[in-house]
């Protein structure tokens, strides 16, 4: 059984199509290049591990965005991607053009903090397996491998910073950042 | 007074006097017996014996002792048989589970049993029906109480029913009779009393109520509403007709068996308790109203009370007879001569007898490892130590069979709360024990079967209580031992404590082993976002406490820098209890601090391995970790052990299945072995060399091992050098092809046993003898049709010998008749007089012989050479015969000629017996599967009768 905060959808809405229209597609950082950030701008990481491709995943908050599919292959990968820093909820999962899941709740809330890289968990989604069909995941040291390998310069100036449910504080382990 | 003598017939099996170390390929492997069940009337017993490709079922005769086969499965690991009950005198409820993609299911079939001239034999039939078997009601045929499932989406999801065999296999419950007027739908039914006294306990959100009838002519009862708090409380079975004993511990400290009011719902007198110990289960008797027995652990080993003074006395005479050992009835038939007695300790793995209780008798009728027969095992020693004022905890110490290497493994157990550690055999004990290590385990505060209060006192204590009385009881043990190193060592929550024992005294411990562990236990309350609304967060307070800012303290991760001790990390990767985050944290940590640490995450592992080549792997790789670490000595290693590691950790890492594939690692260990003489690291080496896979391509070294390993009687490295030889791969030498391929034959290769037989009919490296080649191709006709040889694909391989056969040699007309004799007893042949129309030729969509939507990809001869490319001719054939009817199976010889065999005959060539029917539709294709086959040129497609006759040809040019 799902969890009050997940619910399916099936049919195309207009409601549904309407607010695709007003997503802005993200565009995801693949290259360990420069991107610089503006003022309050920071980074937000994902993680995805997926059993199926994904046609969209939405976010709702200080701005409205959208993963799209090419960036939400099957398999498991990451996506790193510029926001204006504030408060945002994953919104919604869309599996292809006709089924999705709505997400409910302050369960999918993720902040994006000005000048750090954010890390809001692994969205796992798995539609037929025997656990929910989609949840966020704390992997935080698989994140932090990733950027080391993928974007070591991004992560030689900008903070790592656990971003999603509860406190943890690994990254801050790791910095030598806490109290003895 | 009578004397009562027990004559007990092979009870006590001859240990061997010398102890060795015991190889992790025999320890750690599935029993070999179990479910060993009395039939209603006890004049069979039946039995689950796992053998090397399959379960089987036997039935034997408590008269007469003959066991006889009545079904098998074979071993897959899909499909696992799970276990078997008695219906009724002559049928059996078997269980199996399959698996499929991300889950298993079971399913049920019923076995009938036909007894013929006093053989017994069964017929299967799957069962349908959805729910479970309440009471077998054993003494009525053809008749269960079960719990059809009519509502899955609610908790109450049961219906109780009584069905037969042929509606449990239809799953039609149209007929089946309702139990009783107004049975309630219930989350679950309990039968007592054969199926007279029924219980059915409905769920009403946090409460339970019981509901209860006995006897068919009574109404149902219920009690009142039951809360379902922290106290335990299971239903054992009516005392009388107002009363049920339950186990409880309501207003007690350890679970006791006392009465429970079915008129006001209140718990009564104490029927049976133990000061110390929870009582674990029970039975009672409603017929005389009593207590037949009751059960416990003390000091880890579990003690049975009779109260029946007949019991009492079969029980003394049996504890007689086994010192030692502790047992269980596991077949309690009322008034039945026979029972089925199990008996088991730390040192013995189980064994069952058939115990005889009117001439007083038992005789072994099965061993739960008979593979170990010989080994010489180390028992344990239970100690009680206090650990705090008026706190004793008991622990149990397991020494070395062998000479002790100096080492004490402090084990702690898993949990931490409501699990324990019990006296009985343990393959890891074992395993290190009967290599020199001491293994201390202490059933701390937290573990089951001490009563409430000391279950209680584990709660949140983890990092605290629970490893002080650890180590204590090592301080104890240090009071009368001297060790050399301590090292700690577990799984689960015994990882945490283990290296938590290491960071709180890093002068006592060397090493640490830490499998499937958690060690960031704030992670336990943020891992997963949906834990809250899942009730996982309420579980985890109950065993670790609220979350609070202490637990960064607690926590292993974020202490690893007070950590000296080397460490073993040990996960898998679909831990769905102790997530691989842990284990990714600790190991991130460690290597960061710059520690002494190595790590296995196995890919195919949960919490714990799925297979038992997990467990041998994980068992070689710590014990030469603690090897390395401590520097141990290794010259007591036999051949046998340096071999089995050596091929246990090379096949860890070969391909991928276990832990990430490291050929080099692999190839390093495998030429250990190989250089120890072991024929199948010899064969892999030799076919890495082949592959230049992190190697030389040489092959003449790899010819060289296979050689070795063929001499050492490895009949796959014999067939391979047949290959070799046989002009595929440049050496070109057919008299040594023939030698190996024979030599491969004689060491049990059935595929050698057509290539001998093919060489023979064509003279190729063997004189021609055609009588020679076609007996040998009958006989592996024969042992395949009699299923002693039913290797997938084995008749397809036969047929594709006399196909070579039919095309390449010289035969007589004698001769080919004979040939298709013998081909005659494989495939049953109506007609080989055979003609022919081509329908269409060209590139197909699939290559399934009799499908066709009438769409050819390309209608051509001349195509395109591409990976994928399935190309080829549809027929219609007929036969010549004139009483041919559609349902005659026509044979006939086709091939395929690839491009560069000019003679028409060696490796470029494809053989195969072709079957169609009368005016039946056939193609014949052929599929580019993979680059080796990139090859352009001409394709030819051959068919002649099998006598000879050309039929057709047709070359098809890839460009």
């Amino acid at each position: 059984m799902k969890p009050h905060s997940i619910r399916s959808f099936f049919l195309l809405t207009l409601l549904g199509l309407l607010l695709s229209a007003c997503a802005t597609k993200i565009n995801t950082i693949k290259s360990n290049t420069s991107h610089r950030l503006n003022d309050s701008e920071g980074y937000l990481l994902l993680g995805l591990d997926a059993n199926e491709s994904l046609q969209s995943l939405a976010l709702t908050g200080k701005k409205h965005v959208m993963f799209t599919s090419e960036d939400l292959k099957y398999g498991s990968n990451y996506l790193l991607a510029k926001l204006p820093a504030g408060d945002y909820r994953i919104e919604r999962v869309r599996i292809n053009k006709y089924s999705g899941f709505k997400l409910l709740g302050d369960v999918w809330d993720i902040e994006v903090v000005e000048g750090n890289i954010s890390y809001g968990g692994n969205v796992r989604v798995n539609p037929n397996g025997p656990r929910y069909p989609i949840e966020l995941i704390n992997h935080s040291s698989g994140a932090l491998e990733y950027i080391e390998q993928y974007h070591p310069g991004i992560l030689t100036s900008h903070k790592l910073r656990y971003s999603g449910q509860g406190e943890d504080k690994f990254f801050k382990l790791v910095r030598g950042e806490l109290n003895k | 007074m009578n004397i009562i003598k027990i004559v007990i017939l092979l009870l006590i099996t001859v240990e061997s006097s010398y102890g060795e170390a015991i190889p992790a390929s025999k320890l750690f492997q599935a029993e070999k017996t179990e479910d060993v069940k009395l039939s209603p009337d006890a004049k069979y017993f039946v039995i689950k014996r796992r053998e090397v490709n399959r379960t089987v079922l036997t039935l034997t005769s408590t008269e007469t002792l003959d066991e006889y086969e009545i079904i098998h499965f074979p071993t897959n690991k899909n499909n696992q048989l799970k276990g078997v009950v008695w219906l009724d005198k002559q049928s059996l409820l078997v269980r199996y589970s399959y698996s499929y993609g991300f889950g298993s299911s079971d399913s049920y079939s019923i076995l009938k049993i036909k007894v013929n001239e006093g053989v017994p034999t069964a017929t299967p039939k799957h069962i349908k029906a959805r729910g479970y078997v309440v009471d077998p009601l054993a003494n009525t045929e053809n008749k269960v109480l079960f719990a059809l499932l009519t509502d899955a989406d609610n908790a109450n999801k049961y219906s109780l029913v009584y069905m037969n065999h042929d509606q449990l296999s239809s799953g039609s419950s149209k007929h089946a009779i309702r139990f009783s007027k107004n049975t309630p739908k219930a989350a679950v039914f309990i039968s007592n009393n054969r199926g007279k006294d029924i219980m059915a306990v409905k769920l009403e959100g946090a409460n339970a109520e019981i509901y209860y009838k006995r006897s068919q002519f009574d109404g149902w009862k219920r009690t009142g509403h039951l809360p379902l708090n922290d106290n335990y409380f299971l239903p054992v079975g009516f005392i009388d007709d107002e009363y049920l004993a339950v186990l409880s511990n309501k207003d007690s400290d350890t679970v006791v068996l006392r009465e429970f009011s079915l008129v006001d719902s209140r718990l009564g007198k104490i029927l049976a308790s133990h000061p110390s110990y929870d009582i674990v289960s029970a039975e009672t008797d409603s017929d005389s109203q009593s207590v037949k027995w009751v059960r416990y652990f003390e000091r880890n080993k579990l003690v049975t009370r009779y109260f029946d003074s007949k019991d009492q006395k079969a029980k003394r005479m049996i504890t007689k007879a086994l010192p030692g050992k502790q047992f269980v009835f596991l077949s309690q038939l009322e008034n039945s001569q026979f029972e089925i007695l199990y008996s088991f300790s730390s040192s013995s793995p189980g064994k069952y007898y058939l115990f005889d209780r009117k001439n007083l008798t038992a005789g072994l009728i099965g061993e739960a490892r008979p593979e170990l027969k010989g080994y010489k095992f180390s028992s344990s020693e239970v100690i009680r130590v206090a650990v705090s004022d008026g706190i004793d905890v008991e622990a149990t110490i397991t020494y070395p069979s062998v000479p002790p290497n100096g080492v004490l493994l402090v084990n702690p157990h898993g949990g931490p709360i409501g699990v324990r550690d019990y006296d009985q055999f343990q393959p890891e004990l074992q395993y290190y024990a009967s290599r020199g290590y001491t293994v201390l385990q202490v059933n701390y505060r937290g573990s089951t079967g001490y009563g409430r209060k000391f279950l209680d006192a584990g709660r949140g204590e983890l990092g605290k209580v629970i490893e002080q009385d650890i180590n204590k009881v090592v301080d104890h043990l240090f009071k009368s031992a001297k060790f050399k190193h301590v090292c700690a060592m577990g799984s689960s929550y015994g990882a945490y404590s283990s290296v938590m024992l290491a960071i709180f005294r890093p002068q006592r411990y060397s090493c640490v082993a830490a499998s499937f562990g958690i060690y960031d236990l704030p992670l336990l309350f943020n891992y997963r976002n949906l834990d809250k609304a899942s009730g996982m967060i309420k579980a985890t307070e109950n065993v670790v406490g609220k979350m609070r800012p202490e637990l960064w303290d607690l926590s292993p991760l974020y202490k690893l820098e007070e950590l000296q001790a080397p460490l073993l990390i040990v996960a898998g990767v679909k831990d769905p209890v102790a997530s691989i985050e842990h284990s990714n944290r600790l190991r991130y940590r460690a290597r960061q601090l710059g520690k002494t640490e190595q790590s296995l995450f196995y890919k195919s592992a949960g919490h714990g391995h799925y297979s038992w080549f997990g467990d041998r792997h994980e068992a070689v790789s710590t014990s030469q970790f603690f090897e390395r670490i401590l520097g141990l000595s290794t010259t007591w290693k036999t051949k046998e052990i340096l071999v089995e590691e050596s091929t246990t950790l090379a096949d860890g890492f070969s391909d991928g299945t276990f832990l990430p594939e490291d050929p080099s690692k692999a190839i390093k260990h495998y030429r250990k072995a190989a250089n120890l003489g072991d024929a199948r690291s010899q064969f892999v080496l030799a076919q890495n060399l082949e592959r230049g896979v992190k190697a030389d391509t040489l092959l003449k070294q790899a010819v060289g091992l296979y050689i070795q390993s063929s001499e050492t009687g490895y009949h796959k490295a014999s067939y391979r050098l047949g290959e070799l030889y046989a002009d595929r791969f440049g050496l070109n030498n057919l008299l040594l092809s023939y030698k190996y391929y024979k030599i491969a034959w004689e060491q049990g290769n059935d595929f050698a046993a057509l290539e001998t037989a093919k060489m023979q009919c064509l003279s190729r490296g063997a004189q021609r003898n055609f009588q020679s080649c076609l007996k040998i191709i009958d006989s592996e006709i024969k042992a395949y049709k009699s299923k002693t040889k039913r290797r997938p694909k084995y008749d397809r391989q036969i047929r594709q010998t006399l196909a070579s056969i039919l095309w390449q040699a010289q035969l007589s007309s004698e001769e080919n008749r004979e040939l298709q004799t013998v081909l005659g007893r494989l495939v049953k042949i109506d007609s080989f007089d055979v003609s022919l129309d081509e329908r269409v030729s060209g590139a197909f969509e699939n290559s399934q012989p009799e499908y066709w939507n009438g769409q050819t990809l390309e209608h051509s001869t001349t195509l395109k050479l591409r990976r994928g490319l399935i190309f080829g001719v549809a027929f219609n054939f007929l036969s010549n015969s004139e009483q041919a009817v559609k349902q005659d199976q026509i044979v006939y010889n086709y091939r395929w000629i690839k491009p560069g065999s000019a003679d028409r005959s060696g490796k470029d060539i494809e053989e195969y017996i072709g079957i169609s029917h009368h005016k039946g539709f056939h193609k014949l294709t052929y599929t580019i599967s993979d680059n080796s086959e990139l090859r352009p040129g001409d394709w030819t497609l051959e068919l002649q009768t099998l006598d000879g006759k050309p039929l057709y040809s047709k070359t098809f040019t890839l460009e």
